[in-house]
């Protein structure tokens, strides 16, 4: 037996083992449930971003519309049954991301059949019938308790987030968190972070405190905090400067210079699109920033609590004046390869970090 | 108090040993599930009235409860009084409900001991029987009737039963994980039969102290195969047995499963 693994690859792995044999099977005789039940890991699939395999697309291609409609009514069968109740609430909790998982895989079976998901018999039911379910959970549980509620499930919510549409909990607001100050040391540090919390502090930099804290004190927290902040950076996706400060230390944060190319659909020029990063917060100072960049120009962008900047310098150029609306904004080349950003506060702190620009 | 398991079973690295567990508790248990108390008191999303026995305990080979059964223990506890005290649990004797949720119907809890002794009396047989679904069930995974394989492998070999649509029989699955209340958050080890039956134990080190025992009817193959692999939730930094899942040897074998 290996180690045990973090919980998304876990289910990564559960969910490419169980495609990989549902692809060897064809769905003779047929029954509605087993359908049901091989879209909606389809659908885990996708929103965890397993892979998934081809033949899986040639068989459901071949399933009936009918057919496709009695996995649909049996979907519809699942979420009529989601106890209401508030002692059950977990229950109905993961009959709804069910539905989610379900509704991707649906759809991403429809386009695999060329066909559109609205078109089959008995989707719009379902999706009232989502619907509903949506509202009656808004009404008695916030979406923080909900993803708790989860369980294993909460790991896809990285990848969709239907949780979002249900009323925040203001007392744990991962968006309200102010990364400072929000949390103190001995209740942030006790609790483990939730997925959306360590997503949010990875991407955003938000609830750093907590984050840090808690793995300061857990070595098997801190070895997976690495592992995945390595993964996502790895992936290209946005790494917040505080998690790669907290990552890789004062080395340079690497910063891809590519701008995508794409074809006017009007004329056939082909056009760069600029390309926005995201930084993230600026610990202790209180502010974010974002950059963006084109093929001539890299546009720093630093969004402050009013009042708080006093002077920002970024790649040699360096400002006292604040833009419109709380937002500083710097221009410099892109041909420039390392940039240092620095911002001070009117208190006398500072933020400061390299920035490694590359093709 | 009621002492369950009835031996010490040993199920790969955990064991589970036999424990007092306070009447009032288990009474409270066997009024929710065999009884259908639970069923009855949680309304669905499009629900209309439920009935006492969703939970299908009136279905095993040998029924822990039947409707005869229920009728005549109903009566009798509504009849019971110590002390001038009476039974507290709204609609009892119902066999379906639809109506509001009444505050009262987990009144088990707060039992008086003299009440509730009594009460334990009439309900010996379907307690009994409910006990011995523990002992049954945890007797599939003993040393060394059980596997310890990975979730992936398991999951694969029951995809791989789904073509000829053979329901798995005789099976039993036990996972590790977390699960979150208001209050805390605990580790436990979770079994689930493909009979549809789902044992919680409270996790201690490698000591498994049972929490409860109930049903969710499996009708479908569907719903039997998301039941099996339905697992508490790993957490952020996983236990030695997060992606592993105790299952039995024999079905192990006789369906490929690797380790």
């Amino acid at each position: 037996m290996t180690a045990a693994q973090s919980p998304i690859a876990s289910i990564r792995d559960q969910v490419t083992s169980s495609l990989s044999a549902i692809s060897r099977q064809t769905f003779e005789p047929f029954d509605a449930s087993v359908a049901a039940l091989v879209i909606t890991t389809l659908g885990d699939a996708l929103r965890i971003g397993a892979t998934v395999p081809h033949s899986l697309f040639d068989q459901l291609s071949r399933v009936s519309e009918d057919q496709l409609g009695a996995a649909i009514n049996h979907a519809i069968e699942g979420l009529k049954s989601s106890p209401i109740s508030v002692a059950s609430i977990q229950e109905a909790v993961g009959e709804r991301d069910l539905a989610e998982s379900f509704q991707i895989g649906l759809v991403r079976t429809c386009l695999a059949r060329g066909s559109i998901s609205e078109m089959l018999p008995g989707f719009v039911a379902f999706k009232l019938i989502r619907t509903e379910l949506d509202e009656l959970l808004d009404q008695q549980v916030t979406q923080q308790r909900a993803e708790q509620l989860l369980g294993q499930r909460r790991w896809l919510l990285t990848g969709s987030d239907w949780t979002r549409r249900l009323r925040s909990d203001s007392t744990d607001d991962v968006a309200e968190i102010d990364s400072t100050t929000a949390l103190p040391l001995d209740a942030s540090s006790s609790f483990e972070p939730t997925v959306t919390v360590v997503d949010s502090y990875i991407r955003l930099g938000i609830a750093r405190k907590w984050v840090e804290d808690f793995a300061a004190n857990n070595d098997d927290f801190r070895d997976r905090l690495r592992e995945l902040i390595a993964a996502l950076h790895e992936a290209e996706e946005d790494v917040s400067l505080l998690a790669w400060k907290w990552w890789r230390g004062t080395a340079p944060v690497p910063v891809a210079k590519r701008v995508t190319k794409r074809l006017a659909a009007a004329s056939g020029d082909i056009r760069r699109t600029r390309r926005m990063i995201r930084l993230g917060r600026l610990d202790p100072i209180s502010a974010e920033a974002n950059l963006t960049i084109d093929d001539s120009d890299i546009v720093l962008n630093v969004f402050e609590q009013p009042g708080t900047i006093k002077r920002i310098e970024f790649g040699g150029t360096s400002t006292t004046n604040i833009g419109t609306d709380s937002t500083w904004t710097v221009r410099v080349a892109s041909s420039q390869a390392a940039m240092l950003l620095r911002v001070e506060d009117v208190r006398g702190q500072t933020f400061e970090t390299i920035l490694q620009l590359s093709e | 108090m009621v002492r369950i398991p009835q031996r010490v079973f040993r199920l790969g690295p955990l064991r589970c040993a036999p424990r007092d567990i306070p009447l009032s508790v288990w009474q409270a248990h066997v009024i929710k599930h065999p009884f259908g108390l639970n069923a009855l008191m949680t309304p669905r999303l499009h629900g209309g009235k439920r009935r006492w026995d969703e939970e299908g305990w009136h279905t095993e080979a040998h029924p822990v409860i039947t409707g005869e059964m229920r009728r005549e223990i109903a009566e009798r506890i509504t009849a019971l009084s110590s002390e001038g005290k009476s039974c507290r649990v709204s609609r009892l004797s119902n066999e379906e409900y639809g109506g509001d949720v009444p505050n009262d119907w987990e009144a088990c809890y707060r039992c008086p001991q003299q009440l509730a002794e009594s009460c334990a009396e009439i309900l010996k047989p379907v307690s009994g029987a409910y006990a011995s679904v523990l002992d049954d069930t945890l007797a599939l995974l003993d040393d060394p009737n059980g596997k310890l394989v990975s979730r992936a492998s398991f999951a694969a070999a029951l995809w791989r039963c789904t073509p000829s649509h053979s329901r798995p029989k005789g099976l039993a699955a036990l996972s590790v994980g977390i699960i979150r209340s208001n209050d805390r958050t605990r580790t436990v080890a979770r079994i689930n039969s493909s009979a549809g039956t789902r044992i919680e134990f409270q996790l201690d080190g490698a000591e498994m102290r049972w929490r409860t025992t109930y049903r969710k009817p499996v009708r479908t193959v569907g719903a039997q195969l998301a039941f099996l692999m339905d697992y508490p939730e790993t957490p952020f930094v996983p236990h030695t047995l997060s992606d592993l899942v105790l299952i039995p040897r024999l079905w192990s074998e006789e369906n490929g499963v690797g380790s």
